[in-house]
């Protein structure tokens, strides 16, 4: 069941009032919790629940035993079970296929063998979880869970069970064996958080998702414009659609009074590819600078070693993503900037810097604006590399024409006093609607998406703006006269109930 | 410390945040029911004169059920059926009728994009409720096999007394999406104001075909057309055009899967003691089952009963005059297909 289902809806509000029930009794709240996790996770393939509890079952079992003895030997034995597992669902066919390919290049001709299987969704971010445990348990930075119902709710969560933030056990699991007090404040700002995270996600990755697809399905060979804008809308997209369940996540988990990590800190407003990278699937970065480049000496090695261990982790990134060249080629391609932007010495930022409005800044965030976009393009938007080179061949000069504008306008707007830059940014707001509206063309795009698209955007990007100091957007809203709350809240509802009725899933929830 | 007032008063607040919006959403859509499926008028929405009356696109089943429903209140209770998707529509009920002899009047019980799940459904009524089935004729093509096996959108949803009561939040709430979203107010609430309405791009919330509906028949006709064609045809298939090139698509992809054969059986099972056939009309674009549906389908209706003209009467499609538009072949081909059922002419 998606988040954004009537459905969920009602698993949720149920499941909150049985889990408030047993506010004193520790224990049959986790099982209430373990018991949601698995209805949550088998509603979409109950053959999926016999593999997380497989991985729940493993990884309690070798951690324990790594406190007795070998504990090199259990530790290794579960990070391969689990790589096993992910290498099995989502990585056997491809490795198939391109081993075949390669053999047939030096002329050994051998038939691929590809099997039918389904891949388990969220199966990337709980074996990454199982595997960071062990590891943690293995350093002894983190003692192991002996209590199999806490283990096995840290692993199946269900907030963050199916696309993160990939929770490390020293987060979750103490705050699992106290007992959860009821905290007004934390609930509200868990459902201010779940109500822009769906608002994300409803009113605006879907929207510019029907745009996308519909500029690659209407044209066979869509034009230099409209890729355009299919490059700039994926990225929201994809921006708005992880982003927005991270939100919903943390928010439904704050409601519960567990509280997740940020995994998502305006990476839009990010002035270098580093600054990007702690602002970006903050779970995932952390994940691999911690089990992988620090364990390969980091940058601790000669400045060589240091740039490899950087290709090393981004294109394990870019594999982790997904099986396919498109992935591996957006990893070595982040890999490639990393190390570019270290041997240019590219000023780093420190993780909790947020940026100001200087025109220096501004160019930054364009400049890794454009970065950005053109990346993703590889991510998912083209079907294959030849393609994706088409697109960005077609689209780097556009999108950078677009990102100056943007810089342009929005550096002369700061300069101006906060009247007249609300009253020019609604006069641009409309004539974009009025171009959009009147500029239907070869794109069949709803009148709903062609009026409120522009202004959902740029409203989100002025909140976050606003609020990039915060955790998220709405953070301080509370701050805030209770008419301008309540206009708040009811506009991100209508706009959530007001968008177009699609049922789409969350993307990384194929990862 | 007592958590309880601290829980409730959140609970409270949340709701009392989230209902004006919903209550304004919902009470919109019990105002206005442009689909009449809130207080039952569905079927006098339909039978209008499209000529100065827009018809919105709406739950063909709903329509069908609705008119058996009027007949049974009649006392004039159908005793054969005509099922399918819209390509069954432009079927003849009065001249199916000259071959099966029927007391009573048949009647068309079709829905939109009908899929194996959706008509077992409406076998299923009509047993339930003890309704006769001395007669059906069950209109497919190649491309209708592969629809899905129920609706999914306001236009193919199966109705609740079909499908069942559980199925009415569903119903409901998809009506409720439709029936709110601004798409579709954008073209209605002139039309309400003016009796004009927006075209709205691709979005199409009325009939763009001026279509004639006998209620008593549960039958369609669009008379203009059938007039523009028969006079005029390079006017009709200027404006309306039709595929040029057309060959045969000889397909090995098997289009009748696990499910959707378990589907068929039911069906068979359903019309166990009916007089019945099925048919597999041609496509504009000369699809063909592959010979592997053909041997199955055979078996499940049985050889005397299941007629696969997809090939044997391609001639129909090579005709433009026979076509509407690339789904929808007109009467005179309907009836051709009657024809060849009952005498092997074809």
């Amino acid at each position: 069941m998606q988040f954004n289902s009537i459905t969920f809806l009602i698993f949720y509000v149920i499941f909150f009032g049985v889990y408030w029930a047993l506010a004193r009794r520790l224990k049959a709240q986790n099982v209430m919790l373990l018991i949601a996790g698995y209805i949550f996770y088998g509603w979409w393939d109950w053959r999926f629940l016999s593999l997380l509890l497989f991985t729940t079952l493993t990884s309690y079992a070798t951690a324990i035993l790594t406190t007795r003895s070998h504990p090199r030997l259990w530790t290794a034995l579960n990070i391969a079970v689990n790589l096993a597992i992910l290498l099995l669902f989502k990585y056997f066919n491809f490795f198939s296929d391109n081993l075949s390919r390669l053999l047939g290049a030096f002329g050994w001709n051998i038939d691929s063998f590809t099997i039918e299987v389904l891949l388990p969704i969220g199966i990337s971010f709980y074996t990454f979880q199982a595997i960071s445990y062990s590891v943690d348990v293995y350093r002894r930075t983190l003692a192991p869970e002996r209590n199999i119902v806490t283990f096995a709710t840290y692993l199946s969560f269900f907030p963050q069970l199916l696309a993160g933030p990939i929770e490390r056990g020293a987060d979750i699991i103490p705050q699992l064996n106290r007992a959860r007090q009821w905290d007004y404040d934390l609930a509200c700002q868990g459902a201010r958080e779940t109500l822009w995270g769906l608002f994300k996600k409803v009113a605006i990755a879907d929207c510019c998702g029907l745009i996308v697809t519909r500029i690659f399905s209407d044209s066979a060979d869509p034009d230099t414009w409209h890729l355009t804008v299919a490059a700039i809308l994926f990225s929201i997209q994809i921006y708005c659609d992880f982003s927005g369940y991270c939100n919903i996540a943390r928010g439904l988990a704050a409601m519960l009074g567990i509280r997740l990590m940020v995994n998502f800190r305006y990476p839009a407003f990010s002035r270098t590819p580093a600054d990007f990278w702690h602002r970006w699937h903050i779970s995932l970065m952390s994940w691999f600078r911690d089990y992988i480049y620090i364990p390969l000496g980091g940058s601790r090695s000669g400045k060589w070693h240091t740039a490899l261990n950087i290709m090393i982790v981004f294109t394990l990134s870019g594999i982790w993503h997904g099986a396919s060249w498109n992935f591996v080629a957006w990893g070595v391609a982040w890999g490639a900037i990393m190390v570019l932007s270290r041997a240019i010495k590219v000023k780093r930022y420190p993780a909790d810097n947020a940026p100001t409005t200087s025109a220096r800044d501004m160019l930054r965030i364009c400049l890794m604006g454009w970065i950005t976009i053109m990346t993703f393009v590889l991510f998912r938007i083209s079907d294959g590399l030849d393609h994706a080179w088409h697109i960005i061949s077609h689209t780097w000069l556009t999108v950078a024409l677009t990102m100056f504008a943007a810089w342009t306008g929005i550096t002369l707007l700061s300069r101006l006093g906060h009247r007249v830059w609300a009253i020019v940014t609604i006069i641009a707001l409309t004539a974009i609607a009025a171009v959009w509206v009147f500029a239907g063309g070869a794109v069949a795009i709803p009148v709903l998406i062609r009026l409120m698209l522009p202004v959902s955007i740029v409203a989100l990007f002025a909140a976050e703006w606003h609020g990039r100091r915060d955790s998220f957007a709405l953070e301080q809203l509370p701050a805030r006269p209770v008419a301008a709350r309540m206009a708040v809240y009811w506009i991100l509802l209508l706009a959530i109930m007001l968008s177009n009725p699609t049922d789409t899933n969350f993307i990384y929830y194929q990862f | 410390m007592n958590n309880r007032p601290g829980i409730l008063h959140f609970v409270t607040r949340t709701l009392l945040i989230v209902l004006p919006p919903v209550a304004l959403i919902v009470g919109l859509y019990l105002l206005v029911d442009p689909y009449h499926v809130v207080r039952g008028e569905a079927i006098e929405s339909f039978d209008v004169d499209p000529y100065n009356t827009p018809r919105l696109y709406t739950n063909k089943g709903l329509i069908s059920l609705k008119a058996i429903e009027r007949r049974i209140a009649e006392g004039d209770t159908p005793d054969s059926y005509i099922f399918g998707s819209s390509i069954s529509c432009y079927y003849d009920v009065d001249y199916w009728n000259r071959y099966i002899n029927s007391p009573t009047t048949p009647i068309h019980f079709d829905s939109a994009h009908e899929g194996a799940a959706s008509m077992l459904l409406k076998l299923k009524y009509l047993r339930d409720r003890g309704i006769p089935l001395r007669h059906a004729l069950i209109v497919l093509d190649p491309e209708a096999i592969s629809h899905p096996l129920s609706g999914d959108n306001i236009v193919s949803l199966d109705p609740p007394a079909v499908a069942g009561p559980g199925t009415l939040p569903r119903w409901h709430y998809s009506y409720l999406r439709t029936s709110t979203s601004p798409d579709f107010l954008i073209s209605y609430l002139p039309y309400l104001c003016n009796g004009h309405y927006n075209r709205n791009g691709r979005q199409n919330v009325f009939e763009v075909q001026p279509m004639h509906y006998d209620v008593y028949r549960n039958e369609e006709s669009i008379p203009l057309w059938d007039s523009i064609i028969r006079r005029r045809p390079e006017i009709f298939y200027t404006a309306h055009r039709l595929p040029a090139h057309r060959q045969f698509h000889c397909s090995d992809t098997a289009r009748v899967d696990t499910r959707r054969e378990q589907y068929y059986r039911a069906i068979a099972g359903e019309l166990s003691g009916t007089d019945y056939h099925v048919v597999v009309s041609p496509t504009i674009g000369l699809d063909t089952l592959s010979s592997r549906d053909r041997r199955l389908l055979a078996d499940i209706f049985g050889h005397d009963r299941f007629h696969d003209y997809s090939v044997s009467m391609a001639h129909i499609a090579l005709a433009d005059t026979n076509w509407y538009d690339r789904r929808h072949y007109r009467a005179p081909a309907a009836r051709m297909i009657i024809d060849s059922i009952y005498t092997g002419r074809q």
